[in-house]
Order: structure tokens, then sequence, then C-alpha cells
């Protein structure tokens, strides 16, 4: 268990997103901006990896029966805490991603990391996993929404930069997502296999 | 067997009530730390767009009351929110209202402010929030080149060129330009009313 071998894992072999096909919605719903992508990223990241520490250190207090409950509840605070922290020192970021911060909930990536992971790991490993899988999270986000505003919108970073001004609106619109993750996923399988 | 049952619930039961406890807890640490701010940061949004539609006037907030609701008299006959108001004044003259109105347009309430001058004219408009329209075509709501267009026209005749009246509609956002145009009417209905 290296932190090198785990952040391979997290960015490219099993990647949440782009391999596991977890978390999809708000790749597809946060992903019309750089901006937005990291922004969205970071903030599950942050989610992600303080809800893995504090659900491995209940590990053996938590009843299996009521396990779920007592995830949802841990990781329902950390996204509370992450949307208030926003909206009082980010506010512009907390307007964009509006409705998609407390949805990070039930984001299936936090979820899924506690039951397969965290409750089963030492707080160390799982603090590594948050860490690796949260980029993994990010770094297809960032993919994804340069992809999309620069074809959808003819900007790179949040409108900084104009190339070109006949954007194909499409791209920044739902079946925009839908277009741009398959091609993503298509090119990283196609990378994965010549890696094997 | 029926004393080791209830045990085990009062056992569950106690455990997720102690998490929830820290929760809330630590909940109740962060808003405290971060409820002026917030406060602090949407007065200063209300308070800029203030500033945008009326230029160099104080204000002096109107009570409404929660759930206050206008219905435009046009093609369209939309109930528009009204979710603040001001009256105005410049250099002790009487200059109009200023109505933040909540109209709902393709994804959710776009939050606009409308100036108001005691004519009944238009001062200019400041949409303040349209975050849950669709980003590059209603989200575009936001930009001056937009908004300059209300400024100097009768309130209540606003529309976009589609439904007879001379505001250019953003493209690929019929729905977001007819909401602002709707709450702008509405916003000078209400005005209006106040005398």
């Amino acid at each position: 268990m290296s932190f090198g071998k785990n952040l391979k894992e997290g960015l490219f072999t099993d990647n949440p997103v782009l391999v596991q096909l977890i978390g999809l919605c708000p790749t597809l719903a946060t992903t019309t901006s750089i901006t937005n992508g990291i922004g969205m990223g970071l903030s599950a990241t942050a989610v992600l990896i303080c809800s893995n520490i504090v659900i491995s250190l209940l590990r053996k207090i938590i009843p299996n029966k009521v396990r779920i409950a007592a995830y949802i509840t841990v990781i329902a605070g950390f996204v509370t805490m992450v949307d208030l922290l926003l909206q009082a020192f980010i506010p512009s970021l907390s307007a964009s991603l509006g409705t998609f911060i407390p949805l990070i909930v039930v984001n299936c990536i936090i979820l899924g990391r506690a039951e397969a992971f965290a409750s089963k790991n030492s707080v160390g490993k799982s603090a590594l996993d948050g860490i690796c899988m949260g980029l993994g999270f990010t770094f297809a986000l960032v993919c994804m929404s340069v992809v999309r505003e620069l074809l959808g919108a003819g900007t790179i970073g949040g409108g900084a930069i104009t190339v070109f001004s006949q954007p194909a609106t499409i791209m920044i619109l739902p079946a925009g997502a839908f277009l741009t993750l398959g091609c993503i996923i298509a090119i990283m399988q196609k990378l994965l296999k010549k890696g094997e | 067997m029926a004393g080791k049952q209830k045990n085990e619930f009062v056992q569950l039961g106690g455990i997720l009530c102690a998490i929830t406890l820290v929760v809330a807890l630590a909940l109740g640490a962060v808003n405290a730390v971060t409820v002026d701010k917030i406060a602090q940061i949407n007065q200063q949004k209300i308070e800029d767009s203030l500033a945008a539609v009326m230029p160099g006037a104080e204000s002096e907030a109107i009570e409404v009351a929660e759930g206050t609701t206008v219905k435009t008299e046009t093609k369209n006959a939309t109930t528009v929110e009204i979710l603040s108001a001001y009256k105005m004044t410049k250099d002790g003259a009487d200059a109009g209202y200023c109505v933040e109105v909540g109209p709902t347009g393709f994804g959710g309430v776009v939050d606009t402010m409308v100036g108001i001058d005691a004519d009944g004219n238009i001062t200019g408009i400041s949409v303040i929030s349209a975050s849950q329209e669709t980003p590059g075509l209603g989200a575009n709501s936001t930009k001056p080149e937009f908004q300059e267009q209300f400024a100097g026209l009768a309130g209540t005749e606003v529309a976009v060129e589609k439904d007879g009246g001379s505001i250019v509609a953003l493209t690929g956002a019929t729905i977001t330009s007819r909401c602002i145009s709707e709450g702008v009417v509405a916003a000078a209905m209400f005005a209006a009313q106040q005398g």
C-alpha cells in the first residue's frame, strides 16, 4: 500500500468515474465550466477524505445493522459544513454550483468508499483512499469540463480566455455531457488496454 | 428473549443518537462561524444591485410579506413573487422604487432587481442570480448587454420581441428572457400599487 500505487489506481486503473462508473450524476451535471468542475471535484474530495477518516475511526463502534444510517449522517454533516463554508468564503462558486453541493450527500462514490473501504481499513489507509479516489473524481471532472467548455462555450478557464466565438452549444447542454463522457471512457479503455 | 431484543434496540438507537448529536454539535459550530459572513454577503449583493439599477439613490426597505405575488396582465399572464422592495430617494426627492422579483425561468427562480422611477419607467435591472438557468444560454442574462435593453422602457409594457415587445431575447433562451420581462412588468405593477 504505497501512495503512488493508490494514486495510480484512483486516477487511472480504478478511476471512480471512468472505470467504476459511479458518481455519474455530478459528473454529467456540473462539468459545464472548468471552474465548476474543479470546485465540485475538490468539494467532494474534501467530504470524502473527512467521511473516510471518521467512518474508519468509528468502524468498531457502529453496529452493522444501522451502519448505512450512521454513514449518511456523518456524510451529510460534512456536506452541510462544506456548503456553509463555500457560501461564506467562496460565494461565487457556491452560486454557480447551486443545488449540486447539497447533493454530494448522495454521491455514490462517498457512500461506496465508506462501505467498501473505510469500514474495513485503518484510519491512515482510509484517508489515503479518500485522497486518491477524490483526486480521481476531480481528474475525471476536469477532463469532462475542459472538453465541454472548450467546445460548448468556446472558452477556457471559466470564460477567462475566448478561443472561438461560434461554439457548439449542445456540448454544454445535457446531451453534450453524455457525448463527452462516452468518448472519454472509450479513450480511457483504449489506454488501459495498451498499458496491460 | 423479548428483553434481549429490547436491549438491542436501545443500544442501536443510542449509538445512532450519539452520532447525530455529535454531528449536530459540529454543524452548530460551523454555522456560528459562517452565519454572519453569509448574511453580510447576501446584504452586499442586494446593495450592489440597488446601486446598479439606481445609482446614487438612497434606499429604505419596505416590508413585503413573504409569499406576496403579482399576476402580470400580459399575454403570458405570469404570477411573479415579490422578494423585497425599497423606496428610493435621491437628494431628498422621490425617485421611485426598487423591487426584487423572483420570476420562474427555465430551471428555477431568476432573482432580479428592478428599478422603477416615479413615472413608472425602468431605470435599470440587475439579475442577481440566474444560477439555475442553462450555463451559456439562460445564465447569460447576468451579462450587462442583455440588461441594458430594459433601461428607459415603460415598466408595464416590457416584452420580448416574440411577444410584440422590444427586448431582444438571449440566443437559445427565450424562456429565461421572457421570465425576466414578466418579472420587470410585475415589479412595475407592484411599484404602481405602492403609489
